[in-house]
């Protein structure tokens, strides 16, 4: 047989086992056609035993319930265990209102306290006869900071 | 988000009264509206913060999802599969852009989701296949022959170029017509049915080994 009678019976053996499969999804046949031979009564068998062996009784409505009620189950229990990273924990605090405003105005305080020329004991020597000696006057702005900052962040934990 | 509960703007945008109803009215109003509306809007709904969207999706394409799942993953996992599909489409539905449709989408995040799980399976070292007796316990009225046939089937469908697979699959678990089938794959009527042809007999030759 030349090349293009083969081809001309290859789709009409396609065409065949196209129709073929149609009918017996559809529960208009099944068992294998008595005209056929060869190789495409080898394929319609095949189609029969995959027919007879992908389950096909469609989920109805009550199961398609149930099965919702256990996503969103799983969703929930999955979203409980995930931990957000730290990062995203950290953004989380640094975004609320109040804990934030805490955090720019002990930031604030930090940065004046380490640049403020005031405050530094580098440049020119202290003035001779203050009551207190730069250093320990830091040292007192610094603890009062801590205890503000400390004050803020409890007034803000306390309990409503 | 994920499954958030959120406004449901479509229903906003239709009852200018909103606030005079009950909230459950407008619940099942809502719903009805979700029903009969494309999944194109179903997306855009859910995107707008509503779960009623995904809801309805969800009960639309669990079906087909199901059953997809079903011919190539043993019975015991096939829940499981299909809620990590769904949690895939949830995660990022968000970034779904729309330029194919979600039906095709849905079908390629269940093919990653059956991939992943047999990917996960040889890491494990677990058999690719439950034994018979652990599928059975879930499967009422199926005898153990027909249980047997399955896994057999299943375990030749793996084997199968993905192409080849992939036509079967539309064919039996979507219940997809040849022509549907043509216009999917951007092929002509003829072509598909060679491929489908051509899928079998290689189906046939695995079964057969």
């Amino acid at each position: 047989m030349d090349q293009s009678g083969k081809n001309s019976n290859l789709i009409k053996d396609s065409n065949r086992l196209a129709d073929f499969t149609d009918q017996v999804l559809n529960g208009k046949l099944e068992k294998v056609e008595s005209n056929v031979d060869g190789e495409l009564l080898g394929l319609e068998e095949t189609i029969l035993r995959l027919k007879s062996s992908i389950p096909s009784t469609p989920l109805d409505q009550a199961a398609i319930k149930q099965m919702q009620v256990r996503l969103k189950t799983r969703i929930q229990r999955e979203a409980r265990e995930v931990q957000p990273p730290f990062w995203k924990k950290w953004i989380e605090i640094v975004s609320r209102p109040q804990l934030g405003m805490a955090f720019a105005v002990a930031l604030v305080l930090v940065v004046l306290v380490i640049f403020s020329p005031s405050l530094s004991t580098a440049g020119p020597a202290p003035l001779t006869g203050t009551a207190l000696a730069p250093s320990s006057t830091k040292n007192i702005l610094i603890v009062s900071i801590a205890a503000g900052v400390m004050l803020i962040f409890f007034w803000m934990k306390r309990p409503k | 988000m994920l499954y958030s509960t959120g406004s449901d703007a479509i229903f906003n945008h239709i009852n200018p009264f909103t606030p005079l109803l009950t909230t459950n009215y407008m619940e099942n109003i809502s719903k009805q509206i979700y029903q009969e509306a494309s999944d194109e809007i179903l997306i855009q709904q859910y995107k707008a913060g509503s779960q009623d969207a995904f809801d309805v999706l969800y009960q639309r394409h669990l079906p087909g999802v199901y059953k997809r799942v079903r011919c190539v993953i043993p019975e015991n996992d096939v829940e499981d599969v299909t809620q990590d599909v769904f949690i895939a489409a949830l995660k990022s539905l968000s970034s779904f852009r729309g330029d194919s449709q979600f039906r095709t989408w849905l079908r390629t995040l269940t093919n990653h989701k059956v991939a992943e799980f047999y990917r996960k399976r040889t890491r494990k070292q677990e058999p690719l296949l439950a034994p018979l007796s652990e599928a059975s316990g879930r499967m009422e009225g199926a005898t153990s022959q027909v249980l047997e046939e399955r896994i057999f089937i299943q375990n030749a469908l793996k084997k199968l170029p993905e192409n080849y697979r992939e036509i079967i699959l539309l064919r039996f678990a979507e219940d997809m017509q040849f022509n549907e089938i043509a216009e999917l794959t951007h092929q002509n009527l003829e072509a598909s049915k060679s491929l489908f042809r051509r899928a079998i007999a290689a189906l046939r030759n695995h079964l057969d080994e």
